[in-house]
């Protein structure tokens, strides 16, 4: 189809209408033969049976005149036509009379004569019928004529007796007939590529050459330049003329606009070091720019168009997200590709890469075909940022996270902690020589001191502690995850202070010299309600401010409350072991009964009377002794003196009826090494029965540390101690331990005691409690019954021993010793 | 564009060569030949029954008489006559344009005066009838007799009667005497005739030519030349297998061989060479024979005028392409 349309004119329409012409003169040319064939055909049939009648006439006379040469003259000189190929007179015998070939004469007529039919014969001369015949075949035209050739007397019949043959041959004037039509047909033929050539002539002139140059001054490479376009054309092709000039110049003054805005952007990507890329989706082919090639150390040939050229010189951990900006783009959110990426480039390292890229143009469905974009290698833009955010967040002298970052921090650890209902805290910490070294022994000197500053502070840290350096001498540390319990964090921080302050304490040794410093810092706990990052650091710094005049001489929290508190602790720990020392503590002891109101033991319970304070609550005062480890001590004490007072009393002669003396021991104590050796070295020591000692211990030892406890347990029940859990009900209540530990009595806490009567619920507890030791074999004390109705419940429902105010207030020593012995 | 015009240029070139070719080549005539009876004539009919000549080249038409020829020439049925000069005078002089392409041969009896058997001398026919074809030859004999016999033409009955026609009018009996040629002198001599005189004694000769029209021998030179080649080669046949042509020709003229063997007695072949010597010169010797012959025709009435420039008429190309090639 291309191969036609780019035939020329000069060929096409002279094709044309020469094979049109051809066609319809071919036509004409045929029926025009057909027709002077058939006029042919007529005209000498007419021809010939004009001869044949002559000759009937002249030959008749001639031979009824017995003319015979005359009649042979006539038949000669009438064959004098070259198609004549045969004229005879043949008579009744069938004998050639005359014939225009002389030796035929007197011939047999059926041999000599061609084409002669000699049946005819007698059809002629009787019917005196005139026979024209066409052989189609020799194209021979055939007359037999009736000839009259003897005279008959005087008789008016006619008697034929003879007749004419005649055989003219159409051959020849058909041939030239055939070479006139041929000849006409030829110089028409030569007349109509003749015309044609003349066509071709002035299409050539008029057409084709003026629309030939147009179409050489079409080439676009031209067109950047003015071209000139001749305007001499005729009729239309000059208006055509005209009209492209127009458009030409056009074209050429858009092309210039074009060409430079071209280079305009190629003058900027290439002065931008841009590499450019164009991503064909349909085709699946992308060209790479040379500089996009080289941007990542390839050459113009080591890489191909294909897009996985790109994709899988990504870093793996950039992919994702170059993916997810591409497809955001794609879908429409994002009117921009933007990407920045690391490629890796020819020698295996990464370059950061800005991508940037529009789709141009979509299909019908609105999927993008084509992308257009461009690579910026941001590398060092990249190390410059990293840099600046390094700096940004880190201190330069002290490799610690600066100002921002501790905020951050901060903030993040604050919601932590809100979250996980932990309390932390936040140190400041500002080293007080610092500025006077720094100014007098030079900056440096201050920066290596400050960075052996950082890296003590360091040293104290555990795992999720954060340090930071802010201006001078300023450190912060922030402390996550203290504890659940306010002042118990607040504890720990401050221990944790106490441990840097004495680390910072050490002495530096900075270049040869050696420096000590004294520091100051400042404490507060988080989370703070409405309080943000800043606001906690700047609490924190406030406190520090105070710590000059503060109970831990340079240590102070911005919450005055909990460093009284803790202050009011440690006072109260060191009374404790100061009561210890000056024997302030004494034991008091409430009796137990049964059911009858008999005493048959009693509880141990330690008693503090300080001399400024007065009585001090064992619940002030037992708690601090516990968290402290004072307990140890106090345990001990407790036991020892218990121990004392029970065989001193035995020396006295116990009534039989006190079974139990029974001593409170905390977790803690009961858990402490060398437990059970000091019971056993008290018990050697005082030579006080064992049998009559029943330690009360918490179910939640048990629940602890079950098998420690055990252990111990059972070592003490060898030298014949009980055991009774105390506050039994609070805890888990856990049955499974009853049946494995070495336990005889279970005591029912006073809280269900306390609302027995009020609350049905606590009757059936109760009632449970006892039914279930019953069952056990175990001893069941009621503690804090206050009340005969209280007591008459228990009894019934077969509780045996009794503790509290109704049947005996703890009391000292002295009045004890007084109840016990009076009965007896 | 070059190429194109370059090809449509060799198309050009192509196309008018077919024309020529076609132009040379449309259909063409066969060459139209025609001969009265006579003895070296009839070499002619026998090169066409020996196929020497193609039938659609050559187309031959029997003539019965001289007369005959003259008026089928006259009218332009014929390119190429075999006739006697005082005959081609006679077609000069009519204004018909011709050349004189060979000369065949002369008779030397082969013309004469035949009487009935009664008649016994010349002198015996005064105020008796002559038929004779007005011709020169028959007119020479004649001239010949008047002065042999002192008869004229006031003393005798002269009547016009055609070469074909002698036969039936010497059976007829109604005429004395007839001037034939050959054949029908020898038939008439079978019949009884009695010869008086014959060419022989005739000072002038009388010569058979070939002639031919004159456009016709420029468009069909080699057509008339191969004719030429060819009657001299049934000549040659004639003198290498006489009885085979004799024969052949006896068929067609109807008559005797032996008879027709006298007949060629009567008449002298110029050969090729020889023709072409009469012919060339100037005056040539036709020429001279030509001005005597029309000289006496004039005189005689039987010629308007006499023709001026005889040798003009003569061409000898025919007659050298014959011999030479």
């Amino acid at each position: 189809m291309n191969n036609i349309n780019k035939l020329s004119l000069n060929i096409v329409v002279p094709s044309i209408v020469f094979i049109v012409f051809f066609f319809l003169q071919g036509a004409v040319f045929f029926v025009e033969y057909q027709q002077a064939q058939q006029k042919l055909y007529k005209e000498k049939a007419q021809y010939i049976k004009g001869i044949a009648g002559n000759l009937q006439t002249t030959l008749s006379n001639s031979l009824m005149r017995l003319e015979k040469a005359q009649a042979q003259n006539v038949v000669s000189e009438t064959a004098l036509d070259q198609n004549f190929k045969s004229i005879a007179v043949v008579d009744h015998n069938q004998q050639i009379v005359l014939s225009n070939t002389l030796r035929k004469k007197y011939m047999f007529a059926k041999l000599q004569l061609e084409h002669y039919d000699g049946q005819l014969l007698n059809q002629v001369m009787e019917k005196n019928e005139f026979i024209f015949q066409y052989n189609q075949y020799s194209q021979d035209l055939i007359v037999y004529a009736p000839l009259q050739m003897l005279s008959k007397g005087n008789s008016l019949n006619r008697k034929f007796n003879g007749l004419i043959f005649i055989r003219y041959s159409l051959t020849s004037a058909i041939t030239e007939l055939r070479y006139e039509a041929l000849f006409s047909l030829i110089k028409i033929t030569v007349t109509l590529l003749i015309s044609l050539f003349v066509l071709i002539y002035i299409m050539n002139r008029f057409i084709i050459l003026p629309l030939n140059k147009l179409a050489k001054s079409t080439k676009l490479s031209d067109l950047n330049n003015q071209v000139e376009i001749d305007q001499s054309g005729l009729g239309e092709i000059g208006v055509l003329q005209h009209t492209y000039a127009a458009l030409s110049e056009e074209v050429t003054r858009n092309l210039n606009a074009l060409s430079a805005s071209e280079q305009r952007l190629l003058y900027a990507l290439s002065g931008a070091r841009d590499g450019v890329w164009d991503w064909n989706i349909d085709q699946d082919s992308v060209y790479y720019s040379e500089r996009w090639k080289e941007m990542i150390g390839f050459k113009q040939d080591e890489i191909d168009d294909s897009i996985e050229e790109w994709e899988t010189r990504i870093h793996y951990d950039d992919l994702f997200l170059v993916l997810k900006e591409l497809q955001e783009h794609f879908t429409g959110k994002k009117s921009f590709f933007e990407s920045t990426h690391r490629i890796r480039c020819h020698n295996g390292e990464y370059r950061w890469i800005l991508s940037r890229g529009q789709t141009v143009s979509w299909d019908a469905n609105g999927l993008p075909l084509r992308v257009i974009g461009t690579n910026t290698d941001v590398s060092n833009y990249k190390k410059s940022q990293e840099t600046l955010s390094y700096q940004a967040q880190f201190d330069a002298i002290t490799q610690l996270p600066n100002r921002s970052q501790l905020l951050v921090n901060i903030e993040q650890e604050s919601t932590r902690a809100k979250h996980n209902d932990l309390y932390g805290a936040i140190i400041f910490i500002e080293c007080n020589q610092y500025k006077s070294i720094s100014d007098l022994q030079g900056n440096y000197r201050g920066e290596a001191l400050l960075y052996a500053i950082a890296r003590r502070i360091e040293e104290c840290k555990t795992g999720p502690d954060f340090v930071a350096h802010l201006s001078g001498s300023e450190f912060v540390a922030i402390l996550p995850d203290l504890h659940q319990n306010r002042e118990h964090a607040a504890e720990m921080a401050l221990e944790f202070t106490k441990k840097l302050d004495k680390n910072l304490k050490g002495i530096f040794d900075i270049e040869d010299e050696e420096i000590t410093l004294s520091c100051a810092f400042g404490i507060e706990l988080f989370p703070l309600i409405d309080c943000n990052a800043k606001d906690i650091l700047r609490q924190s710094q406030m406190a520090l401010k105070f710590s000059e005049n503060n109970h831990f001489s340079n240590i102070s929290f911005f919450a005055k409350e909990i460093e009284e508190t803790i202050q009011a602790r440690h006072n109260m720990q060191k009374k404790i072991q100061h009561g210890l020392d000056n024997n302030e503590f004494s034991l008091y002891f409430q009796p137990r009964t049964d059911a009858s109101g008999q005493l048959i033991g009693a509880e141990a319970l330690i008693r503090w009377f300080h001399k400024t304070d007065g009585w001090i609550n064992p619940a002030d005062f037992i708690p601090i002794a516990e968290d402290s480890g004072l307990i140890y001590s106090l345990g001990d004490w407790i036991v020892k003196t218990a121990f004392e007072q029970l065989a001193q009393w035995e020396m006295l002669g116990l009534p039989e009826s006190f079974t139990t003396l029974s001593i409170n021991v905390s977790p803690k104590q009961l858990l402490q090494v060398g437990f059970t050796d000091s019971i056993q070295h008290y018990l050697e020591r005082t030579q006080a029965d064992a049998n009559l000692i029943e330690i009360e211990i918490t179910e939640s030892v048990l629940i602890t540390h079950k098998a420690l406890a055990i252990e111990k347990l059972n070592k003490l029940r060898k030298l014949g101690i009980c055991f009774a859990i105390d506050d039994f009900g609070t805890g888990y209540s856990s049955f499974s331990y009853l049946s494995v530990l070495p336990v005889s009595t279970l005591k029912i806490d006073q809280s269900f005691i306390e609302n027995l009567m009020q609350d049905n619920n606590q009757k059936v507890i109760v009632s449970s409690i006892i039914n279930m030791a019953e069952s056990l074999k175990l001893e069941v004390v009621a503690e804090g019954v206050e009340s005969e109705e209280q007591l008459q419940f228990l009894i019934e429902n077969g509780c045996t021993q009794f503790q509290g105010y109704l049947v005996g207030t703890p009391m000292a020593k002295q009045d004890f010793q007084t109840l016990l012995f009076k009965k007896q | 564009m070059k190429l194109s015009l370059l090809r449509a240029k060799r198309l050009t070139a192509l196309l008018f060569s077919l024309l020529l070719l076609g132009a040379c080549s449309p259909y063409e005539r066969p060459l139209t030949v025609g001969a009265a009876p006579w003895p070296n004539f009839e070499l002619l009919f026998l090169a066409k029954e020996l196929n020497y000549l193609p039938e659609e080249q050559y187309s031959l038409f029997e003539l019965p008489s001289s007369t005959s020829v003259i008026q089928a020439f006259q009218t332009g049925k014929l390119d190429v006559a075999f006739l006697s000069l005082d005959e081609v005078l006679t077609l000069i002089a009519l204004g018909i344009d011709l050349k004189v392409v060979s000369v065949i041969d002369q008779s030397t009896g082969g013309d004469a005066l035949l009487v009935k058997p009664e008649i016994k001398n010349l002198e015996s026919l005064k105020w008796r009838s002559i038929g004779y074809e007005n011709k020169a030859a028959g007119a020479l004999l004649l001239d010949e007799v008047f002065t042999l016999s002192g008869i004229n033409n006031q003393t005798i009955q002269l009547f016009e009667v055609k070469q074909s026609e002698a036969k039936d009018v010497y059976m007829q009996g109604n005429i004395d005497g007839l001037i034939v040629r050959e054949p029908e002198k020898q038939q008439l001599l079978q019949l009884g005739a009695r010869e008086l005189l014959n060419s022989n004694i005739l000072q002038q000769r009388i010569t058979h030519l070939i002639v031919v029209r004159e456009e016709i021998l420029r468009s069909k030179e080699p057509q008339i030349t191969y004719l030429l080649k060819r009657f001299y080669e049934a000549y040659d046949y004639y003198q290498l297998h006489p009885r085979d042509a004799l024969t052949t020709i006896a068929v067609r003229l109807q008559m005797y061989p032996y008879l027709l063997e006298e007949s060629f007695k009567g008449t002298q072949f110029i050969q090729p060479e020889d023709a072409l010597l009469r012919l060339s010169g100037s005056p040539s010797n036709i020429e001279l024979q030509a001005n005597q012959l029309s000289n006496f025709m004039t005189q005689k009435n039987m010629l308007g005028k006499i023709p001026d420039n005889f040798n003009s008429m003569i061409s000898t190309r025919i007659l050298e392409s014959v011999i030479y090639e």
